[in-house]
């Protein structure tokens, strides 16, 4: 199976907009959501109804026992993540800030202190075509990677397959993108003609550098700067990262997906480069 | 000598993963009395640092070879400091790769991605 | 008065606004939380008063001390120790800084040791203080860099603070939710921004936080939003039209609002409804 990653550091670039044409122009068998906290490629499929097909724990929450706890504090002052608070008598713990680090069960002279399981998010499906895979966090969950990591896990079931697997990634350089990049073949950085653009692409693209994936970049919305486009390509150049796609700004493109539609049928000047991208990036993945 | 490969089952022909770190099952070959037996790798369920969980895994069971497809960044750091020796499987199936490295048609891992 | 900025969906304006709006206010702060992508100082270029390098616990390994017992490995769930030649090894990149292994050594071989997560570059432009938080790559969490940039604002003293918030739901966003007075959701009149708008909504609710709601990249056609608006009964202060000479500056990453007297006005009517609403 081919992974084939979307990302963009700086966020409304475009990712899923281009993920999902990518996806029809490709007939690609899988499309996975990993932005974990704001999930969207869902939407691009109205008529597919997601079901739940796994519960997501993170890591084990402290919870201290009201009745074994004696208020000596030994807990409050070893937690380095400011998770446990005095409440009357003795002490509880803040689950949002818990990292289950077990350094309160730890020091607990009474051991009042049990690690528990807590969901952290929801994982769906729908299989269909394509089969589709998202995953939900619940609120203050914290960490997002390891739901990144296990909805790419279902992936893996598919192994053998001759297939294509689109994955839209989540923005940001921290722990959700580390997570989504491990495993997969080609990352498709989608940037716009903004410095703000520019710049988050160089900051991400200095953390993928390291790891000789082989990617290349699509401009969105190139015609709204020339100067910083052609800055973009000056930096794409510099890195030797082909640039396979420079897409045009187009209001079309929004009214299209609140018809439930996709950017191919915006327009046909937006159906063209999007084609023409897709052309591009079979010849390098292949 | 153990020899030790990530697998995706635990029958000898399920195929090597290609993953490492969050690989279900470790294949451990015993080179002197060609036995074979497969252990469940706990790290899969890790939030992070699987590859690192892993590492240590295969270390503590006295591992000298690993083959395998891809291995992390961090993971190869444990492997070099313990000295452990990591080849390339080019078959992707646990006995045509045992008997590669046995007639040394193997290449070494160098880096993290051997492509 | 911290004012967070927030979206849920990124790419929605939130740089944009919090930008434009202090810059409109005198004597305000604008603090860039986005530490995995700040944006704010390539609008301000502020000059730099003081660097503040930020520190996460970490630790260090004495390795003629180690005894090779692996109780260190076997306490850290963040898989940050491993075992090497009956010698532990530690990465400080999956360390949280919990400090379990430094009690559970019985060798005492572990230390505490600070590592660098990333930096906040504090600085000014005009009579505005700017405050920008960065997370140095490979680096998981910017939670503590967030914290330790609402610590210094307080130095800061009165005013309006105008935080831009990183995109998302998830627990940067909550930090900073939880050190606002008030929260201003941005919002894309989209299928994409409505989603991600709901989220958002219920975040700040949860959080029992006050919160009025700025349309942008309005095409004229805003139902979506406003009408979820009404239902919540959220104050809708501000819409912001696409506009092409508009999206043109603030690429260039220029402050609208110093370009011309007519975006100043624009902005000038949203704070006054902004402040209206914070006020009530």
């Amino acid at each position: 199976m081919k992974k084939i990653l979307i990302l963009s550091g700086k966020g409304g670039t475009g990712k899923t907009t281009i993920t999902g044409a990518l996806a029809r122009l490709l007939r690609v068998e899988y499309v996975v959501d990993c932005d974990v906290e704001a999930p969207n490629i869902h939407l691009l499929y109205p008529d597919t109804i997601l079901h739940e097909i796994a519960p997501y724990y993170g890591l084990d929450k402290a919870w201290i026992d009201p009745v074994a706890c004696t208020g000596c504090g030994s807990c409050f002052s070893a937690c380095r993540f400011e998770a446990i608070h005095p409440h009357q008598a003795h002490f509880v713990v803040d689950e949002m800030a818990c990292e289950g680090c077990r350094v309160c069960q730890l020091v607990c002279p009474e051991s009042a202190i049990q690690m528990k399981k807590v969901v952290g998010g929801k994982i769906f499906a729908c299989f269909g075509t394509p089969n589709l895979y998202s995953a939900e966090l619940k609120m203050g969950s914290g960490n997002s990677g390891l739901l990144v990591s296990r909805i790419k896990l279902q992936l893996d079931e598919h192994i053998h397959e001759d297939a294509i697997a689109l994955i839209d990634g989540p923005p940001g350089i921290g722990c959700p993108v580390i997570a989504s990049i491990k495993g997969v073949d080609f990352i498709i950085f989608v940037t716009e003609p903004s410095y703000s653009g520019l710049h988050d692409l160089e900051r991400i693209f200095k953390m993928v550098k390291k790891q000789c994936i082989p990617s290349a970049v699509i401009i969105n919305k190139y015609d709204l700067h020339d100067e910083i486009t052609q800055s973009i390509m000056d930096f794409a150049e510099k890195e030797s990262l082909p640039i396979i796609g420079k897409i045009p700004f187009d209001p079309s493109v929004v009214h299209a997906q609140n018809q439930g539609k996709t950017m191919l049928d915006a327009s046909y000047s937006i159906n063209q480069s999007v084609r023409e991208s897709c052309d591009k990036l079979k010849q390098l993945i292949d | 000598m153990i020899i030790a490969l990530p697998t995706l089952g635990n029958t000898l022909d399920s195929p090597v993963s290609p993953q490492f770190g969050r690989t279900p099952y470790f294949c451990l070959y015993d080179l002197e009395s060609d036995s074979v037996r497969f252990i469940r790798n706990d790290a899969t369920e890790s939030q992070g640092g699987a590859g690192v969980k892993a590492a240590d895994l295969i270390v503590n069971m006295g591992v000298e070879i690993l083959i395998a497809q891809n291995v992390g960044e961090k993971a190869l750091h444990v492997f070099r400091q313990s000295g452990i020796e990591i080849y390339v499987s080019r078959a992707n199936h646990i006995t045509l790769d045992i008997e590669r490295y046995k007639s040394g048609k193997l290449t070494k891992i160098i880096s993290s991605n051997p492509q | 008065m911290n004012i967070g900025f927030i979206s849920g969906k990124g790419g929605t304006g939130k740089t944009y606004l919090s930008v434009n709006l202090a810059a409109r206010v005198k004597g305000s702060l604008y603090l860039d939380c986005d530490c995995e992508e700040p944006n704010g100082h390539l609008f301000f270029r502020p000059s730099i008063d003081k660097r503040h390098i930020v520190n996460a616990c970490g630790v260090s390994i004495d390795a003629n001390r180690c005894d090779g017992c692996h109780a260190c490995v076997d306490f850290c769930v963040y898989n940050a120790l491993a075992m090497a030649r009956n010698k532990a090894m530690v990465f400080p990149d999956l360390c949280h800084g919990c400090g379990g292994c430094i009690r559970i050594c019985h060798m005492c071989a572990i230390e505490e040791k600070p590592q660098s997560i990333g930096v906040i570059m504090q600085g000014h432009h005009d009579d505005h203080g700017v405050f920008s938080g960065f997370l140095n790559p490979g680096k998981e969490s910017a939670v503590l860099i967030i914290r330790h940039i609402f610590s210094l604002a307080r130095t800061w003293g009165d005013g309006y603070f105008f935080v831009d918030c990183p995109p998302g739901n998830g627990c940067q966003v909550m930090e900073c939710v939880h050190h606002c007075d008030y929260i201003a959701i941005v919002a894309e009149p989209s299928i994409f921004g409505l989603s991600n708008f709901k989220m958002t909504v219920r975040l700040t609710e949860s959080m029992g936080k006050r919160a009025a709601v700025i349309i942008n990249k309005s095409m004229g056609d805003d139902d979506l939003i406003v009408d979820y608006c009404r239902e919540h009964h959220l104050p809708l202060v501000g819409t912001m039209p696409f506009d092409r000479a508009l999206a043109h500056i603030n690429n260039e990453a220029k402050i609208a609002v110093d370009e011309s007297f007519e975006y100043a006005q624009i902005f000038d009517d949203i704070w006054t409804r902004l402040k209206s609403e914070i006020e009530r």
